[in-house]
């Protein structure tokens, strides 16, 4: 199987601080990736950087066949779902309007919805329901200003725009802190689903035990590292 | 880019509707900050009459300082992580921001500018200076959102923010207070001397800013 | 992986000629572009000797200047002493505003173009603007003292005045711009776009404020409303002063480009440290 993501001694620098010190990593299609390590080991810098959002500074790193270089971002973004710490959500307005203006302006840049013979609005109001439901989000709550929605919530409604695109691979920083059970499980299985139709997900936990049930690889780091590298068994 | 600049002009209008952070706060401000400078300038009609159209334009400053302020927060919320996650593009988000700012902090403007008129005293005259101040206005606050909006994304890019932003904003603004200040004069009742000349300064100034950020801001958000 | 470090004499040959502080650095693994360009811009600036050929030309000038100006020259007509203001003022003023300014903003777009693309003008262009930005300050001060003695204020509402002060903050807040973090191309970027805003900037103002209100004298030296006439010795004088100013821009440029050199050595050797550091952090878990 292709590599979606092959980093070799990638050293990152934000700053003059080097969050990644030579990092070497594969990842191949398919795969369930469970990063772990302490804190300012390089978990969410290495998320952040198969992401585009750090630059690589030396060493070379490819992602989906792409080279990452400065340039290179904009190619691969549309292919690449990140969640991190902060949720990309504007408090102020609905969800549903959330989910619109992220998906109005994934289709301005491709010529896609014009295949669909309904015009703009309807289909736009279609996919934002498509996607809502996609993370169980019901349609009355998808009204709800988004700053009045739960941790969870907002979490699953950040994440509805980024499955609703099906990104190749799916980044995803500390996904279970924060949620309780049952939301856990709905996450777990939207990431199964995700994987099971090809998508390489990595993500980055510092809880143990929890949820590794369809983990497929369990990658240690320390010190921007990759010390341990191992199947999950 | 115009696709894109549309659909942030859209949301940036939403998020006013909803949140009405500058119909509520801003606006109740620069009413409180004319009726300061009532105070410092003393009772004095004659004073305050010639001095109106200096202390509307200072409020109007005040004012985009606040609502580009404003508008560069709303977009810290998904933060300029969000931006280049979502693939927003930056010269459609520069517009797109810089549209919708331009028109709130208008018609903002517009209320201190009538008001204004009616506090200090300095009534107005013919309708077509009138015509002209709203005209001048209009480019006015275009010109100092479209600097503002700029400068706001740099800082949104760099993570440093709040007291940059007024240090590199106001020299920039300067010129943009001085020609909108010359173009209302007429309008409260001052002399008429060369104000399509202002107005054309302004309408430099208003298509510099704007062109300048535009071409300028693609290359803001592409590195980190 | 391992580090590659230069810490003794003749290790590497490009690093023979590079002075001390990054001849010591332990080498980050791999090179890239900006990190040649470095080496390449230290090495020739160990080489370089005119700085200090220039800096004595500066000193020289500014002594002829000031022996010339306070003791050779008669007074100005109708100025009287405080014409000899005549041998700093403007030569402060062209250094800054054309010069320095100038030099900021065409390096900057050097850098912007992609063709010229190198962080040699990122450095040229901050240089510059703080010995800009130091050349202002003193042509406010002096024009500020020559105000006082002609016209009786210290500040006037005029013109070029106006204009200048503003520049002043522009550049004050370039300055600022300058020393946000980031990695070097991005704060190049940045910095470049801020000198260029404050550049279409200053046309704009000069423009407006000239409109605004027109009292002072006119930019040339022959004054109408002051009758002034500049010749013989006293027209020697300025051009001496103008020669003085341009020779120590030159100087401090290049010596303030020096320091930036060195200060990014300094930067990339504590960036060696680090991954060391964090080398060891991955090394103790295993």
């Amino acid at each position: 199987m292709p590599e979606t993501i092959a980093l070799k001694n990638v050293i990152s620098l934000v700053g003059d601080y080097p969050v990644l010190a030579g990092i070497n990593f594969d990842a191949k299609n398919g795969e369930i990736i469970l990063l772990r390590g302490s804190n300012g080991s390089g978990k969410t810098s290495l998320l952040r950087l198969i992401a585009g959002l750090i630059p690589v500074s030396r060493g070379n790193a490819s992602v989906l066949g792409i080279s990452l270089d400065g340039s290179s971002g904009n190619q691969i973004r549309s292919e690449i779902g990140y969640l991190g710490h902060k949720l990309p959500i504007y408090y102020d307005l609905s969800g549903q309007d959330n989910i619109k203006y992220f998906l109005s302006i994934r289709l301005s840049q491709s010529e896609i919805p014009k295949t669909s013979e309904k015009n703009g609005n309807d289909y736009l109001k279609e996919i934002t329901n498509e996607a809502l439901a996609l993370v169980g989000l019901s349609v009355k709550l998808g009204k709800e200003k988004a700053g009045n929605l739960s941790h969870g919530q907002k979490k699953r409604l950040a994440l509805a725009p980024i499955l609703w695109s099906k990104p190749r691979i799916l980044l995803l920083d500390e996904p279970h802190s924060g949620l309780d059970e049952i939301s856990r499980g709905v996450l777990d299985q939207l990431v199964l689903d995700a994987a099971n139709k090809g998508a390489t997900v990595i993500y980055a936990s510092h809880e143990h035990g929890a949820n590794q049930r369809h983990v497929t690889r369990v990658i240690s780091l320390a010190g921007g590292r990759v010390v341990e590298d191992k199947p999950n068994a | 880019m115009l696709k894109s600049s549309w659909i942030v002009f859209k949301k940036d209008v939403k998020i006013e509707m909803k949140s009405r952070v500058l119909a509520f706060q801003v606006l109740p401000l620069a009413g409180a900050v004319l009726i300061i400078f009532g105070f410092a300038l003393g009772p004095d009609n004659q004073v305050l009459s010639r001095a109106a159209p200096g202390l509307v334009w200072i409020t109007i400053l005040l004012v985009s300082l606040l609502a580009v302020t404003r508008s560069i927060a709303i977009e810290d919320e998904i933060g300029a992580d969000g931006i280049r996650l979502f693939g927003i593009d930056p010269g459609g988000l520069y517009l797109g921001k810089t549209m919708a700012a331009t028109i709130q902090v208008f018609l903002i403007g517009v209320v201190i500018i009538f008001s204004s008129a009616a506090i200090f005293n300095s009534g107005f005259s013919d309708i077509l200076s009138i015509l002209a101040m709203v005209l001048g206005g209009f480019l006015a606050v275009g010109a100092l959102c479209s600097a503002g909006i700029l400068f706001g994304m740099m800082s949104l890019a760099s993570n440093v923010r709040e007291t940059l932003l007024p240090l590199l904003f106001l020299p920039v603004a300067a010129p943009v207070v001085l020609a909108a200040t010359k173009v209302s004069v007429p309008a409260l009742g001052g002399s008429k001397a060369s104000i399509l000349e202002w107005l054309g300064v302004l309408a430099v100034l208003f298509i510099a800013y704007l062109s300048v950020g535009t071409v300028v801001s693609e290359s803001l958000l592409e590195e980190n | 992986m391992t580090l590659e470090v230069n810490a003794t004499k003749g290790n590497s040959e490009s690093y023979d000629q590079i002075p001390n502080v990054a001849h010591v650095e332990p080498r980050l693994p791999g090179v890239s572009q900006e990190d040649g360009e470095l080496d390449s811009a230290l090495r020739a600036s160990y080489h370089c000797r005119w700085r200090t050929i220039v800096g004595v030309l500066g000193l020289l000038t500014t002594l002829l200047t000031l022996v010339l100006g306070l003791f050779v020259t008669p007074p100005v007509q109708v100025l009287g002493n405080t014409g000899r203001l005549l041998y700093v003022h403007p030569a402060l003023a062209w250094g800054a505003l054309y010069l320095a300014f100038g030099t900021t903003t065409v390096a900057s777009l050097l850098w912007l173009w992609k063709r010229t693309r190198s962080l040699f003008w990122d450095r040229v262009a901050g240089a510059s603007a703080e010995v800009g930005a130091l050349f202002l300050a003193l042509t406010l001060i002096t024009g500020s003292i020559w105000g006082r003695t002609t016209w009786g204020v210290w500040w006037t509402w005029d013109a070029r005045l106006t204009l200048t002060a503003v520049l002043l903050v522009l550049y004050l807040g370039y300055m600022a711009v300058r020393s946000v973090g980031g990695s070097p191309s991005a704060k190049a970027t940045r910095n470049s776009i801020t000198a260029l805003i404050a550049a279409v900037d200053v046309p704009i103002v000069h423009f407006s404020v000239d409109w605004w209100n027109t009292l002072h004298q006119k930019a040339s030296v022959l004054t109408p409303n002051l009758n002034l006439r500049v010749h013989g010795i006293i027209a020697v004088t300025m051009g001496i002063s103008f020669v003085a100013v341009t020779l120590i821009w030159v100087y401090l440029v290049r010596l303030r480009y020096e320091n930036m050199l060195l200060e990014q050595a300094k930067e990339r050797a504590y960036i060696s440290i680090s991954i060391q550091e964090r080398l060891k952090e991955s090394e103790d878990v295993k």
